[in-house]
């Protein structure tokens, strides 16, 4: 046996434990019972800075999947589950089993809306890690087809430069997208002024049976895809526009069982180049024998190119990047799926700064 | 012209500095390795090396260490330098290969050393300021936690618990599913 180790200075413990990986959040906590000096330094809000600093992009954890308990969207009785896919997560929809339909989430916030759906809708924020609310003032008149989108107010500025390390603490805001008479709104409420902004408004071209899917973010534009005819609604977050397209979606189910993924790019000044398809994956795979209705795209991860893709019986989910086809769960009817992608860093009790690594969610 | 030019590129490559280790050992090392070394860098930018660059926090047994880390990954970065400005064919592009992949072996054989080592390599890289070895060392004591309880991190490291029971119920009961 040599000498024992000599004690890192503080510095050095932290240069340590800024490299554990933020795909398995248990061992900053555990990390934080090793002894008062490493408790402090993981949660510390600095750390929690610089670990976000060092691993740039968060992970998924998990994801929430919003079921129908008859197999019809419509029923009062449908429910959310939350899948944990990283090393480890903490348990997000413990304590609250009845929290309601999960719409978005993005930058370390989750959009729900309350069910059984009351005559007018109810939005809120919900901040898993804190475990706070934050309700939203009921969104512009709207018939019973919408869906809504959440993000950091960042990522709405022209550019759209946002690095998401800290802005979990920052405003941040809703995109309401619903149908109303014969047209289709959009609306974007923002903490910073509590309200919602004057309605954007495009012709209706959906289906009164279709769904809404949860929305899709690329630069400063907001794609929301429909079930049922392939329309998708393009809500540019700068122009503050609504405009709807036709017959093509992100990614769409094909013939012969494949992931047809589409983009588009930007023309030359304001033209938008036509909608190409980039790549068609192969989800014979995923297929089972006694599938009857086929496959169906029920949710996207855009910050991690996953698409969720569900089958009659089961959920997969499709790496848009390596082509990659898993399986996530056995479960029956899926409406969508809303992915949980953030950083997990501890609070253990310390707060002393005031501040917080918690995620602030008011407007402040 | 062109020979006169590479001349003097070879002359500054050997240009050589003369690191002095705390128990006064002398060790000889081209500027390219020292250079690693952001510390040393800039003390050789302000002139400073004549003589020889004294390293009182570091011992002749971490600083032979640090110099065979540098020496190697000095090379990598020279080899990186030469591949990008010449043609990057495929036949460049395979020795790039093979090349970063007998560094990650050397990487790995180079963290195959004791716990004390590993923490004075780490305490030398922070002194000397050289990213790749400070990342590197790290890395592994990172690596070395996972799976492990906090009681076997507090074994493993030398970590007194002063933690009070209270607290440490607390934040078991706060973060129970981190435990399961």
């Amino acid at each position: 046996m040599g000498p024992p180790p000599p004690a890192l200075v503080e510095d050095l413990v932290e240069e340590v434990l800024l490299r554990l990986p933020p795909s398995d959040p248990a061992l900053l906590l555990r990390a934080g019972l090793v002894c008062k000096q490493w408790r402090r330094l993981v949660s510390d809000v600095g750390f929690c800075r610089r670990f976000r600093e060092f691993h740039q992009s968060p992970p998924m954890l998990g994801f929430f999947c919003n079921m129908a308990s008859n197999g019809y969207g419509d029923d009062h009785d449908d429910y959310t589950r939350f899948f944990p896919t990283a090393t480890s997560s903490p348990p997000l929809l413990g304590n609250r089993r009845r929290l309601g339909h999960i719409l978005d989430s993005r930058h370390g916030r989750v959009l729900f809306h309350t069910h059984p759906p009351l005559p007018e809708t109810k939005l809120a924020i919900w901040d898993p890690i804190s475990d706070e609310t934050y309700p939203l003032p009921a969104p512009p008149q709207h018939d019973t087809l919408f869906t809504a989108a959440v993000l950091c107010a960042a990522a709405a500025a022209p550019g759209g430069v946002c690095n998401h390390i800290s802005c979990y603490h920052g405003p941040f805001l809703v995109v309401f997208v619903g149908t109303h008479g014969e047209q289709i709104i959009a609306s974007v409420y923002s903490s910073e002024t509590s309200a919602w902004s004057r309605p954007a408004s495009s012709p209706r071209d959906l289906d009164e049976h279709s769904h809404l899917m949860p929305g899709a973010l690329m630069a400063n534009v907001l794609y929301f895809s429909s079930d049922v005819n392939d329309r998708i609604l393009k809500f540019d977050l700068v122009s503050r526009e609504l405009s709807g397209g036709r017959r093509l979606g992100l990614a769409t189910v094909g013939e012969f069982c494949r992931l047809l993924v589409w983009s588009r790019e930007d023309g030359p000044g304001k033209d938008e180049g036509p909608w190409a398809q980039t790549r068609a994956i192969d989800l014979k795979a995923v297929r089972e024998p006694f599938t009857s209705h086929g496959l169906e795209v029920v949710g996207f991860a855009d910050s991690v190119g996953i698409v969720f893709v569900a089958t009659d019986v089961a959920l997969f989910s499709v790496d848009l990047g390596s082509g990659e086809v898993k399986k996530l769960a056995e479960v029956c009817h899926v409406i969508s799926v809303v992915p949980f992608v953030s950083f997990y860093t501890p609070a253990l009790g310390v707060g002393s700064t005031g501040e917080g690594p918690s995620v602030g969610v008011s407007s402040a | 012209m062109a020979s006169a030019g590479s001349g003097d590129e070879k002359a500054a490559a050997a240009a050589m500095i003369t690191l002095i280790s705390s128990d006064n050992e002398k060790f000889e090392v081209t500027e390219a390795t020292a250079t690693l070394s952001q510390t040393i860098r800039h003390m050789i930018e302000d002139g400073c090396t004549d003589g020889g660059v004294p390293l009182p926090n570091v011992t002749s047994k971490i600083l032979a260490r640090v110099i065979e880390y540098c020496k190697k990954h000095a090379t990598a970065a020279a080899g990186e330098e030469g591949s990008s400005s010449s043609f990057s064919d495929a036949a460049f592009l395979e020795v790039d290969r093979a090349f970063l992949e007998e560094l990650e072996e050397f990487d790995d054989a180079f963290l195959e050393v004791d716990r004390a080592t590993l923490f004075d390599l780490i305490l030398a890289a922070n002194y000397l300021d050289i990213k790749g070895l400070l990342n590197l060392t790290c890395q592994k004591v990172a690596d070395s936690v996972k799976g492990k309880t906090p009681e076997q991190i507090r074994e493993m490291y030398n970590i007194v618990n002063d933690l009070t029971p209270e607290e440490e119920a607390e934040i078991r009961r706060e973060t129970q599913w981190a435990f399961e």
